[in-house]
This record gives structure tokens, C-alpha cells and sequence, in this order.
């Protein structure tokens, strides 16, 4: 490949003069065996700018983003004053490739009055004469290298040193991590740790959401429910044991009819007798009320009426008419006064008052005579209604007793007769005892229910605890497969390290060998030259031929930049990309004879070298002595101010064979 | 730069062969891919498409 021409249009100090774009030729076909195209000019003359244009013309915007910073400011000037809109910029690549020649264009258009770019810049490949029908942005792709590889093929040698000196390490991984992607597999390595992390994370958050021992609970609770279990076979045994002892109370295991008869007559004897009990206490109670009821009566109205004279004024004749009354009924033979709507009578004191002669008593009529005022009276009356309703409900017991006492008659009666058919008076107790069997079998069964509900209740919670140690299980069960996944993460990020470090070593060994060749071939002090190395630390280090390094202080700044360069060789034929090299200031600071072989050496490789060179510095009698042989084209690179406006940068082609010519003071 | 990822795989894969794991280099070139392919990805977002990866991957292996 070769580069054989490029044209500036109004790109950086490279300005359109008469419609003639400035053109830099890099390669003669004529002189198509010497592979060496220079660019001699002084320092901010638009060499650099050359190596600029090259890159913007593949990668663009990609390359400088705000690439109108770069177009000429006289172009922008005149156009302002022709009342242009835009200023066009270009760079047009010519390349030879085989028979192939391709034209390489990048266009940017740049609105003077907006002061900016009207699009992202465009690219064109023509390939003789006809455009590429595949992507330009492709075709650079396949042809080139990622830009930022390209910088070990179009670079400043002077900035090399530069940056290296700036931080060592970090400039030497920088350039080798880029180089061979192994910056790609940093992030392989650390991703995958991150991953790990994660799997962690992951087996975390499961457990944490596993709550208690559920398997210590159910067993716990599975013991319960047998000892429960247990318990209630004991109890169905002893159920058992009452059944048999119940058999050997009746033959048939149970009372017979006329057995359970009996048995009913006597809960129904025990029944009435203690009914007949309560109503013989109701009677004797009511009939003790009913005997005492005049004075009752007496001792209620006395009540009354001190009660009245207590709490309200009451006249004399009020007190002295109840007075009256009491006096009466006590002195006169009368216990009290019956009175009702109709009639109103006292009861003769010493009157029996009973079931029988209650009757009597509501016959018992007396006139309440003319002294006595009706309302006094009327104080008897609700007592009087008390002591009816008294007699009434004893009428009722009595009524009921003797139909108790009654029935008892014949309870008994019957069980005199079932006795005899049963036997003996014994079964009564047999069936007191089958009774108190079967209370207790009643009890036990209870029991059983008892605890059998309870086992059912523990049953349920067990499964509920199965179910949420199912879950545990699942939970197990995800975090094992989690495990088994952070262990194949493990696996591949030590997979990943260790392919790393082989291929570090692998790219290193290359490399070294290389750069290390590079060196040996330039600089002859070989037993203190004689090898570089880079470590897996990224040390960058130049060692004697015994092995040992150089310390800094015995490498000049020239020597280390044929080392760096050395370097950049090595990664760069570790690209092994056939691309001509693009280097500014190759020569600079480099002792007599190095430079020489400096050169020698990249021509070694057969790419074109195109080198931008520094009159007086790099570029000298000395250095046209050895280096005019293998020039195929080299170019006069200047700047002079256009009239008396701006200064811009001209491109003269000089014979080849001729040292060009400059006054060293003019610059 | 694809002659840089095929050295790369290429001893990605001499490794997996060190310890006779065939599936563990695919897990890795596909890693790999991702990370090239998704240069400008973030760390985390990175992390968790290449744990997905690998759950893919592990979840094929165990249902083979």
C-alpha cells in the first residue's frame, strides 16, 4: 500500500489559492524502489498537519469531533467578505494498492455565519474513478486498522517520549492493553468478578428469607402428635377394660330392659324425692308466711305510716286513723285487713291460714266502720295482693306435691316389683357402678375427641410446615444451583486470568523479541543495549546483555526514544498490517548513526515511510548524505502570510535527488 | 483487530482445554463477544447480561 497523494482544502493552515487545492505527494511511481517520502519543514509550519489530515480522512468526526476548529481561517475570512455561506474543508487520500487506486474523501461544510459545522463530515471512496459500493466507513475498516491502533502507524516520535516520560507504566499498559484487546479481557475479568458478587448477592437474599428451623418445628410437633397418639390408645384401652368390666357387671355387656327400667325408676325416685324435698321446704316456708301473715301486715302498716310521718307532714287525724286501725285489729281479735275493689275485711287474728281454709279467709268480710278513712286502708292493699299471690303459689306446690308424692308412691311401687324380677336389690348397685363405667367411658371418649381434634389441629400446622419447608427445600435447592453457577463463574474468571496472563506473556515475548531486535540492530552498544522488556507489571525496561537493567541514568533521552520506538515497532508488527508508517520527528534527538539505522530498520519492513523532518535538526547534509538514496519524493513545507492577512502553509515538491535548499535564519 | 481477538480466543480456548471443558469455552466466547460487541456497555449493566449468559448456559447444560 501506498500513499500517493493528498489534497488539503482548507484544512488547518492549508488554503485554496486560486482553486488550487495544496497537494502533498508522497509516492512517484518512477521512482517506485525507494520507499521514503519526506516532509521537511520547521516547527509549526503544517507537517503535523499532514499526519492530522491523514486521520481525519478516514475517521472524522470519530476522530476530532469539532473538526470545523480546524477550517483555515482565511478561507472563513474571505468568505465572509464574498458574502459566502459556507466554507468547504476536504482532505482526498490518493492510495495505491496493487493495480487498485483508490481515492479516499472526507468533506466537512462549515456555515460562516452560524460559526458551525452544517453536518457530520462525509466520506467517498472512489476506486478507479468509481465509487465503492461497499460502506466507505467498511472499506477503511478492512483496509485499516480501529483508529486508535493507527497511532502506531501514523505517530509523533517526539510525543512518544513525551507521554512516556509523563508516567511510565501507565503509558507502556496503555499502549499493550489497546494494542491487543487486552483491555478487552480486564473487562472479561472483572465483569466475571462482578458476577460473582452478584451469584453472592443472590444466595444471600435467599436466606435470609428462610425463617426458623420449620424441620426442628415438625419434628417437635410429629413427636406430639404421636405421644397424643398414644394417649389415646391408653384411653381406648381403658375403654376396652371399662366395656369388660361393664360385661362382668351384666352379661350382655349392658343392662337389660327391665335392668335400664330400674335403673330409670330409680334416677326417677332420686328425681322426685328431691323435687318432692324442695317443694316440702317451699310449703313449710310458705306456710309459715301464710301463719304469720297478720302480723306481717301489722308490722308493715306500722312501717308505713312511721315511714310517711318521717318523710312528709302528716296530719294528726292521718296517724291517729292508722293508729286506729293497728289498735283495732290487735285489741279487737283481728290479725289484718283484706281488701280489694269490691270488699274490704280483716282477718281475725288466730285464724289458721292454709291450703285448706284459704277459702275462709277470703270469706272473712268485716265493714271498715266510720271512723276509718278508705285511703288509710289503701296501704293494706298491695300487701294484701302479696299475701293472696303467696297463697296462690302455695295452693300450686301443693298441688304439685301431692302429685309428686304420687308418682313417687308409685315409683316405688314399681321398683319393689322390678327388684324382685331382677333378682336381687343388687343390681342396683351393679348399675350405679355400670353408670359411674360408663361416666368414666363418657369422659375418656371426650378425652379421645379432645385430643384427637388436637392431633387433627397439629396435623394441619404440620403441613403448613410442610409446605413452607417444601419451600425451603426449593429455596435449597435454587441456592445450590446458584452455588453451582458462582462455581463455574470461578471457573471461567480463572479461566479468564490465566488466559490473560498467557496471552500477555505470549504478546510480551513477541513484542520484546521484536522491539528488542529493533534496538540491537540500531544501536550497537549491544552489551549495554541490548534487550528490552517489558514485565506482566507493564515495567518497561532495557536491559544489558547480562541480564541486568539499565538504570535511568544511563539512558540519554535519544536512546530512550529509539527504545520507545523500538516498542512501537514491535506492537505494530504485532498488528501485522501493511500500512505505510506516518512519522513526525523521527530523527529528533537521535545520535549520529542511530538515525541512520533507525531508518534502515523501518524500511526493513517494506511500508512506505513518510516522514515529517525538521530542516537543521533532522534533516541535514549529513542525514541527505545517507537517507538521499532511498527518497522517493520529498516535499518543501512552509508558511508565509497570504498579502498581508493570514499565514498559511505551502506544499513545494522538490527534486528527490537534491538536498532542498532553505536559509536556516529564516526560520 | 480481529486477528487480536482470534489470539485471544484462541488461548481462551487452549485454557479450557488445559482442564478439558469444552462448555466453559463456549461460556467464555460468548462472554467475550458480549464485551467486545457491547464496548461502551456499564460495569453493572455488563455484569448482570453476562450473569444471564451464564444462567442461559447453565440452564441448557442442566436440561441436557
Amino acid at each position: 500500500m501506498k500513499f500517493v497523494k493528498l489534497k488539503l482544502k482548507n484544512f488547518k493552515p492549508y488554503y485554496v489559492i486560486t482553486n488550487k487545492e495544496p497537494e502533498i505527494s508522497f509516492f512517484e511511481s518512477e521512482r517506485s524502489d525507494k520507499n521514503i517520502s519526506l516532509n521537511i519543514g520547521p516547527t509549526g509550519h503544517g507537517k503535523s498537519s499532514i499526519s492530522e489530515a491523514i486521520l481525519w480522512c478516514f475517521f472524522g468526526d470519530s476522530y476530532k469531533r469539532n473538526w470545523e476548529e480546524w477550517v483555515n481561517t482565511l478561507s472563513m475570512e474571505i468568505a465572509k467578505q464574498k458574502g459566502d455561506r459556507e466554507v468547504k474543508m476536504s482532505v482526498e487520500l490518493e492510495i495505491e494498492m496493487g493495480s487498485e487506486y483508490y481515492r479516499i474523501v472526507r468533506l466537512g461544510e462549515y456555515n460562516v455565519k452560524r460559526k458551525e459545522k452544517l453536518k457530520e463530515s462525509e466520506i467517498h471512496v472512489i476506486c478507479n474513478g468509481e465509487p465503492v459500493k461497499e460502506d466507505p466507513n467498511m472499506f477503511i475498516g478492512r483496509y485499516f486498522l480501529p483508529m486508535k491502533l493507527m497511532e502506531y502507524f501514523i505517530f509523533d516520535a517526539d510525543d512518544i517520549l513525551k507521554k512516556f516520560e509523563e508516567n511510565r507504566e501507565k503509558t507502556i499498559k496503555d499502549h499493550i492493553n489497546k494494542i491487543v484487546g487486552l483491555e478487552k479481557l480486564d473487562d472479561v475479568v472483572s465483569t466475571l468478578e462482578r458476577v460473582i458478587e452478584l451469584y453472592k448477592d443472590g444466595v444471600y437474599e435467599i436466606e435470609s428469607q428462610i425463617r426458623g428451623d420449620t424441620a426442628n418445628k415438625i419434628k417437635e410437633k410429629e413427636e406430639d402428635i404421636q405421644k397424643k397418639k398414644e394417649a389415646v390408645i391408653q384411653l381406648k384401652n381403658e375403654i376396652d377394660n371399662f366395656e369388660k368390666e361393664k360385661k362382668k357387671l351384666f352379661r350382655g355387656g349392658a343392662p337389660s330392659p327391665e335392668e335400664e327400667r330400674f335403673r330409670d325408676l330409680i334416677e326417677e325416685r332420686d328425681k322426685l324425692t328431691e323435687e318432692i324435698k324442695r317443694l316440702n321446704n317451699k310449703l313449710r316456708e310458705d306456710k309459715d308466711l301464710l301463719s304469720n301473715m297478720d302480723l306481717l301486715l301489722l308490722k308493715n302498716v306500722i312501717e308505713k305510716a312511721m315511714e310517711k310521718t318521717e318523710k312528709k307532714k302528716t296530719s294528726r287525724e292521718e296517724f291517729e286513723n292508722a293508729v286506729e286501725v293497728v289498735k283495732s285489729s290487735v285489741e279487737k281479735d283481728y290479725s289484718g285487713i283484706f281488701f280489694n275493689v269490691e270488699e274490704k275485711s280483716l282477718i281475725k287474728s288466730g285464724t289458721e291460714i292454709g291450703p285448706d281454709n284459704l277459702e275462709g279467709i277470703n270469706k272473712l268480710l268485716l265493714s271498715t266502720g266510720s271512723g276509718i278513712k278508705a285511703d288509710s286502708l289503701r296501704i293494706f292493699r298491695e300487701y294484701l295482693d302479696e299475701s293472696k299471690s303467696t297463697q296462690e303459689k302455695f295452693l300450686d306446690y301443693k298441688k304439685k306435691f301431692d302429685g309428686k308424692d304420687g308418682e313417687l308412691l308409685k315409683v316405688k311401687n314399681q321398683m319393689d316389683l322390678i327388684g324382685e324380677t331382677t333378682g336381687n336389690k343388687e343390681v342396683i348397685e351393679k348399675i350405679k357402678k355400670f353408670e359411674e363405667i360408663e361416666r368414666k367411658m363418657s369422659r375418656k371418649k371426650g378425652n379421645i375427641k379432645e385430643i384427637e381434634d388436637k392431633i387433627r389441629d397439629i396435623e394441619s400446622e404440620i403441613n403448613e410446615l410442610r409446605e413452607q419447608l417444601k419451600l425451603e427445600n426449593d429455596q435449597k435447592r435454587e441456592i445450590k444451583e446458584i452455588n453451582e453457577k458462582k462455581t463455574i463463574t470461578q471457573s471461567l474468571l480463572q479461566i479468564s486470568k490465566e488466559t490473560r496472563k498467557e496471552f500477555l506473556d505470549f504478546l510480551l515475548s513477541e513484542v520484546n523479541k521484536t522491539a528488542s531486535e529493533f534496538l540491537r540492530n540500531i544501536i550497537k552498544d549491544t552489551k549495554r543495549f541490548h534487550s528490552i522488556e517489558i514485565d506482566p507489571d507493564y515495567r518497561f525496561q532495557l536491559k544489558q546483555e547480562n541480564g541486568e537493567p539499565l538504570k535511568e541514568s544511563q539512558i540519554n533521552r535519544g536512546n530512550l526514544q529509539i527504545s520507545l520506538m523500538a516498542f512501537f515497532f514491535g506492537l505494530s508488527q504485532f498488528l501485522n498490517k501493511k500500512i505505510p508508517y506516518v512519522i513526525d520527528d523521527p530523527l529528533l534527538r537521535l545520535d549520529p548513526g542511530h538515525d541512520k539505522r533507525l531508518i534502515e530498520q523501518l524500511s526493513k519492513t517494506g511500508e512506505q515511510l513518510i516522514l515529517h523532518m525538521i530542516p537543521g535538526k533532522e534533516y541535514t547534509t549529513d542525514t541527505f548524505r545517507w537517507l538521499g538514496p532511498h527518497i522517493n519524493i520529498q516535499n518543501w513545507i512552509y508558511r508565509k502570510m497570504h498579502g498581508t492577512k493570514e499565514l498559511i502553509s505551502y506544499v513545494e515538491c522538490k527534486d528527490a535527488e537534491k538536498i532542498i535548499e532553505f536559509d536556516i535564519d529564516k526560520f | 483487530m480481529m486477528r487480536e481477538e482470534d489470539k485471544i480466543i484462541r488461548t481462551m480456548k487452549k485454557e479450557c482445554e488445559k482442564i478439558d471443558n469444552d462448555e466453559y469455552f463456549e461460556i467464555l466466547h460468548k462472554i467475550y463477544r458480549h464485551i467486545v460487541e457491547h464496548e461502551n456497555q456499564p460495569h453493572e449493566d455488563r455484569a448482570r447480561s453476562i450473569k444471564a449468559i451464564i444462567d442461559e448456559e447453565e440452564g441448557e447444560g442442566n436440561n441436557k
